[in-house]
Formats: C-alpha cells, sequence, structure tokens
C-alpha cells in the first residue's frame, strides 16, 4: 500500500504536466482528422487517461479517480458503439490513396492547425474569463475545447460528432473544476457525459440500422 | 416528507414501471395520465411546511430537500408553472396515444417531468444548467427511433445545447464571484454577456434554431410538437427564474435589448424561410420560430403587460401544437412521400382538418387560439417599436402564404367544402370525436380569449410584479 502510494506520488507529477499537454495535443488532433474507428477510439482512451491526470492538478487525486471512473464507463459505451457498427472507416471511404491524402483531410489538418492557434492565443493573451491554475492545464483545457468544437462542426457521423462533446466537455471540465471542485459537480458533470455517451451511441445504432 | 422530492421521483419510478410495459400503449397512457393527476394534485393541494393530518396520520411536507449540498427548493411561484407544464403533459400523453410517436416516447416523457422539476427547484439555480442538458440527451431518445431514422435534427439540437450550458456554468461562477468582491462590476458584465449568450442558444435563437424545422420534417408530429412547446417553455422558465432572482440582471437593458434582437431575428428568419416549405412539418416548425420570437419580444419589451403576453402565447401554443401534432401524426406519421400525404389526408378529412386549424393558429390566423396573443403583441409593438411592428406583420403575413400555398398543392378543397368527403371517411368515431373537440376548443379560445389569458398570466405574475 506503502509502495503503491509512493509511486503514485512521484509518477503523478511526472504524468500529469506538460507530458499530459503533449498527449492532449497529439491525441485530440487524431480525433478530428483521422476517420478509422480504431484509431478513433485508440485515441480517446489515451486522451481521457491523460485529461484524468491532468484533472489531478485541479481536483483532489480521489476526485480526480472518480473522473477516471467516469471516463472508463464513457469510453466502454463508446468502444461498445463502434463494435456494434464495425471497425474500419466511419463513412466507408479510403483516407490514403498510396501517399496521396485527401482534400478532407488535407483541409482537417490545416483547421486543427488554425484552431490550436487560436487557442493557444487565447491562454497567452490571458483573455478567459477563468482563473489560471497553472498555464499548462488551461492550454490542456482549451485545446480539449476548441478541438472538440471542431469536431462538432466539421463532423457528420453520430459518433464522431458525440466524441467531439465529449472532449469539448472534458476540456470545460478542466477549467471549470478548477473554480467548482465540489463533489456534486464533478458528479453530476460525469453522469452528463456517460448520458451524452449513450445518446450517442443509440444514435449511431440507429444510423446503423438506416445506412444498412 | 419532502414535497420536492417526492415529485421528482414519482415520475421517475412510474417511468420505469411504463419502460417495461411499452407494448401496452394503453396501459402506457393510463399509468402517464394517472401519475400526472397525482402531481397535479400534489401541486395544488399539498399544503408546505406545515403539519397537515392526512388519513388520521400527521403529515408534514416540506418545501426543500438537500442532495450533496444542494437544494431542491419548491416556491410558491413555482406552482402555476408547474401545473402549465403537468397539465400540457397529461394532454400531449392523451393526443400521442392516437398517434404515431416513438417507442421511447412515454418513459422519456415521465423522466423529463422530473428533469424540469430538477431545474426549476434547484439551488442554486445555476445548476439547473446541468439538467439541462440532461434533459437534452433524454430528448435524443424521443425524436430518434427505428422508425424515424433521421439523425440530423437530433445530433444539432444535442450539439447546441451542448454549446449553451457551458456559458450558463460560467455565468454562475461569475456570479459567485461576484458576491464574494460586490466592487468588481466587470463580473456583472461578463455573466449577463454568459448566461445572454448562453440562453439564446438554449432557446433557439438564430443561428441556433436550425434543430427546429429539421426535427419538425424528420421526427414523429407529437414529439415536435412535444419538444418545442414544453421542452422550450421549460428552458424560458429558467429565463423567467433568472429575471427574478437576479435584480441586476432585471436592471441590465442590453440584456433585454439582446432578447428583444434575438426574438426579431427569429421572426425575420422564420417569415423569411417559411413561405417557400413544401412540407406541413417544416412550415410547422418555422411558423413555431416565429411564434417563439414573439415570445422573446414580448419578454424583452420588459413591461407587465408584456410578460401577460409571453404567457398567453406560450399558453395557447401549446394547445396548438397538441391539435396540430394529433392532426399531422395521423396525415404525416405514416407518410413517406407528398403523394402519401395527399392520400392520407383524402382518407383522414377530420384528422386534416385538425392539422390545418393547429397551424394555422400557430400561424397567429383570426379566430384561432394564436390570433389574440399576438395581436396585442402588434398593437403594444405599434406603440412603442413601429419597425418591429412592421416585421412582425409581414412575418405573420408570410407564414400565411405558406399555409395558402401548401393547402393549394395538396388538398382537394372543393371535396372538403363539398362536404361527401366527411360522410364517406373510415376514421374511427373516438378520432372524429377528438379532432372535433380539440378544432372546437382552438376556435373557442381564439374567439374568447380572455378566460384564457387570465389563466394564463398567472404564471408569470410573479415577474410582472416586480418589474411594476
Amino acid at each position: 500500500m506503502t509502495s503503491t502510494s509512493h509511486i503514485m506520488e512521484v509518477l503523478l507529477p511526472l504524468w500529469s504536466g506538460y507530458a499530459a499537454v503533449v498527449a492532449v495535443f497529439v491525441m485530440a488532433p487524431i480525433l478530428v482528422v483521422i476517420d478509422d474507428r480504431r484509431l478513433v477510439v485508440g485515441a480517446l482512451a489515451v486522451l481521457y487517461l491523460f485529461v484524468s491526470l491532468l484533472f489531478t492538478n485541479v481536483l483532489a487525486t480521489q476526485i480526480a479517480g472518480i473522473k477516471l471512473i467516469v471516463y472508463i464507463i464513457v469510453w466502454t459505451i463508446i468502444f461498445i458503439c463502434a463494435q456494434q457498427k464495425g471497425w474500419g472507416y466511419t463513412d466507408g471511404s479510403n483516407e490514403v490513396y498510396g501517399l496521396v491524402l485527401s482534400a478532407k483531410v488535407r483541409f482537417r489538418v490545416f483547421a486543427v492547425f488554425i484552431v490550436g492557434i487560436v487557442g493557444w492565443q487565447l491562454v497567452e493573451t490571458g483573455m478567459l474569463p477563468f482563473p489560471v491554475v497553472s498555464q499548462f492545464v488551461t492550454l490542456g483545457a482549451t485545446q480539449l475545447v476548441f478541438q472538440g468544437l471542431l469536431l462538432l462542426a466539421i463532423a457528420r457521423q453520430p459518433l464522431k460528432i458525440g466524441l467531439g462533446i465529449l472532449v469539448m466537455y472534458s476540456g470545460f471540465g478542466l477549467l471549470y473544476s478548477a473554480v467548482e471542485p465540489s463533489l456534486m459537480v464533478v458528479g453530476m458533470l460525469g453522469l452528463v457525459d456517460i448520458a451524452i455517451a449513450l445518446a450517442i451511441c443509440y444514435l449511431e445504432l440507429v444510423w446503423k440500422n438506416n445506412t444498412q | 416528507m419532502s414535497l420536492p422530492m417526492l415529485m421528482m421521483t414519482l415520475p421517475v419510478f412510474v417511468g420505469v414501471f411504463v419502460y417495461n410495459l411499452r407494448r401496452w400503449i394503453w396501459v402506457q397512457v393510463t399509468l402517464v395520465c394517472g401519475a400526472m393527476l397525482i402531481l397535479l394534485v400534489l401541486v395544488q393541494q399539498t399544503p408546505v411546511d406545515q403539519l397537515v393530518v392526512l388519513a388520521g396520520r400527521d403529515m408534514y411536507f416540506s418545501s426543500s430537500w438537500e442532495v450533496l449540498g444542494r437544494a431542491f427548493v419548491i416556491l410558491p411561484s413555482d406552482r402555476h408553472l408547474l401545473t402549465f407544464i403537468i397539465a400540457s403533459i397529461f394532454l400531449f400523453a392523451l393526443a400521442a396515444a392516437m398517434v404515431s410517436a416513438t417507442t421511447l416516447f412515454y418513459p422519456i416523457v415521465l423522466s423529463l417531468v422530473s428533469i424540469i422539476m430538477a431545474i426549476m427547484f434547484v439551488q442554486p439555480f445555476i445548476y439547473a444548467a446541468l439538467f439541462i442538458q440532461i434533459a437534452a440527451v433524454a430528448c435524443v431518445f424521443i425524436i430518434v427511433d427505428h422508425k424515424y431514422s433521421q439523425l440530423t435534427g437530433a445530433l444539432r439540437y444535442l450539439a447546441f445545447v451542448s454549446i449553451g450550458v457551458p456559458f450558463i456554468l460560467m455565468a454562475g461562477w461569475q456570479i459567485e464571484m461576484y458576491q464574494v468582491n460586490p466592487d468588481d462590476n466587470l463580473l456583472l458584465v461578463q455573466a449577463a454577456w454568459m448566461l445572454g449568450v448562453g440562453l439564446l442558444i438554449l432557446l433557439a435563437v438564430v443561428p441556433f434554431h436550425s434543430w427546429i424545422p429539421i426535427v419538425a420534417r424528420n421526427s414523429p408530429p407529437i414529439v415536435t410538437a412535444f419538444m418545442i412547446g414544453v421542452v422550450q417553455a421549460a428552458m424560458f422558465f429558467f429565463l423567467i427564474d433568472m429575471l427574478v432572482q437576479f435584480d441586476w440582471l432585471r436592471n441590465n437593458i442590453q440584456f433585454f435589448l439582446a432578447l428583444r434582437i434575438g426574438g426579431m431575428l427569429m421572426i425575420v428568419t422564420g417569415g423569411v424561410f417559411v413561405i417557400s416549405q413544401r412540407s406541413f412539418g417544416s412550415l410547422m416548425g418555422y411558423s413555431a420560430l416565429i411564434d417563439w420570437g414573439c415570445t422573446l419580444v414580448a419578454i424583452g419589451l420588459r413591461l407587465p403587460n408584456a410578460v401577460g403576453i409571453a404567457a398567453m402565447i406560450i399558453f395557447t401554443r401549446v394547445i396548438t401544437l397538441i391539435v396540430w401534432g394529433f392532426g399531422a401524426g395521423i396525415i404525416l406519421g405514416k407518410s413517406k412521400s407528398a403523394e402519401d400525404v395527399r392520400d392520407q389526408i383524402r382518407r383522414n378529412p377530420f384528422a386534416t382538418v385538425s392539422m390545418l386549424v393547429g397551424g394555422l393558429s400557430l400561424a397567429a390566423m383570426p379566430f384561432t387560439a394564436g390570433f389574440p396573443a399576438r395581436w396585442a403583441l402588434l398593437q403594444m409593438l405599434t406603440r412603442i417599436h413601429p419597425n418591429y411592428a412592421i416585421v412582425l406583420l409581414v412575418s405573420g403575413l408570410c407564414a400565411w402564404v405558406g399555409y395558402v400555398r401548401i393547402i393549394a398543392e395538396t388538398i382537394d378543397l372543393s371535396s372538403m367544402i363539398d362536404g361527401e368527403i366527411y360522410r364517406t371517411t373510415l376514421e374511427s368515431p373516438g378520432r372524429i370525436g377528438l379532432s372535433v373537440l380539440v378544432v372546437l376548443s382552438v376556435i373557442i379560445a381564439g374567439l374568447v380569449p380572455q378566460w384564457l389569458y387570465s389563466k394564463a398570466s398567472i404564471m408569470f405574475e410573479h415577474i410582472a410584479i416586480i418589474l411594476v
């Protein structure tokens, strides 16, 4: 027990710092750009893991643990949903023709880049109406919100729109937990995440029946 | 015993029961209507915070329920709003039994009753935003099912609400900060902005309105009617609650200006698009957009009389939408193409009349329930903002023209006026009776609106008094 808590004490600061922000910077764009469900679901798992680690900077470790449990539930729902619908590309189109990227992918990469810069500039200029707990948490949270919004705006499939909402909420949750760390709010936001995942799963399955 | 706890848990329990009985539609309807009647009695008759003798036992109904440091409190002003919501759901449940609705309609409606109560009761009320998000998620399950599988409307609705809710939560934090630092007025300015943006998104102000016509076109008509009539009304009550609680918001002229501008945008957009619609669903959707715009303009005028008009518009909209949902549910529910619709119209003349009267009432046609409140608003605007009045008049005319166009295209009026179609109809006597009843109620409400106004204006009496 003591060794476990010792490992936690050593590892948490290591992984919940800039490493987590880098993970957010890598995984959130994958969710936006890539349509392959295997990659999307995998990227979501990694993203949620590092977002949970970022939460340890703004919440007590035990409450951050609740967030992790919520994210595990959400990810499981999304995984089952993707499995039911079938792995592979969400719209049946091949993304990469040899070494040539499709116009859609090029546009998305450009959009991710622009949105990333906008989010970064918002943090740099201090225009956010939130208290900045730490620069890197705010940076990670802003990226999540903006990349989530982008995904919400450009996706057409229920799964990806749902992921956009979930990613946006994870970023907002990071910002909001800094100002409202009560258990009730964390629990309610977790409930909202699970409810959204269920609704998306339902819509995805209806869509599957529709397209078949 | 806590009254909010009793009222919020009862629909959930009945909902679980109803979910397991979804093959027996009339059992579901009976249970939902029974639950609504019990809630109505609880709202109207339960003495709060005093000892009463019930069936020989001492009972104490407390007005609050504490959960994890947050309280759900029923206020005296909530009773009128709850009566309206519960009575509306009772009528929607009855109408839905006669027409095609989605599989999960009844259990979800019951869960929505609990969530709407949570939105109204929760203190600090800013947490209502989280319940609004959960309500939006629940609505997804009734907008779409295996029969009505067009997802765009449900996805847009969910996306827009998800964007709007964080603004309200952020505003809540800023209001809390202001209570700590009362000298920092910037916090209040930011809070007003956040609340305004969040609310305008939730109230489907342009450009966040696009889910309304899509849902109206692709979802079961009775579900669309329920969403526009009841769920959106709950969002509006949230706005009213905020205006009642925060005097700084009530005194913020810019906030009311934003409401007026938002309302006018809805009216203009509705008017522009309603004229070119080729389906009864989207026609109703854009007419509803104009109607909701009128509600926002009325409240944005910041006058006690205008608040009464807003209440009247909301009240008549529900009646109108029930009538439209009942008729359109029969006509549009099973139709896949324009030819199907024409065929259903030929077979169901009474339902057709119900759909048309409901739709025209929503478009504020004279001699229907929707007209008196629209006329009163128009008169008020003519005195205060003549430009708004002209825009509203033109927009209303566009809705009428839209209806005239679609009636000319799809309905053989000569056979309807001739009367033969009514004698040879295969509609069941129950449907015919209900059609006649609802159509008469809309016309009577249009001819004698005073009684309805006195009932409707009570809903917002508390805010009207404050505005005076």
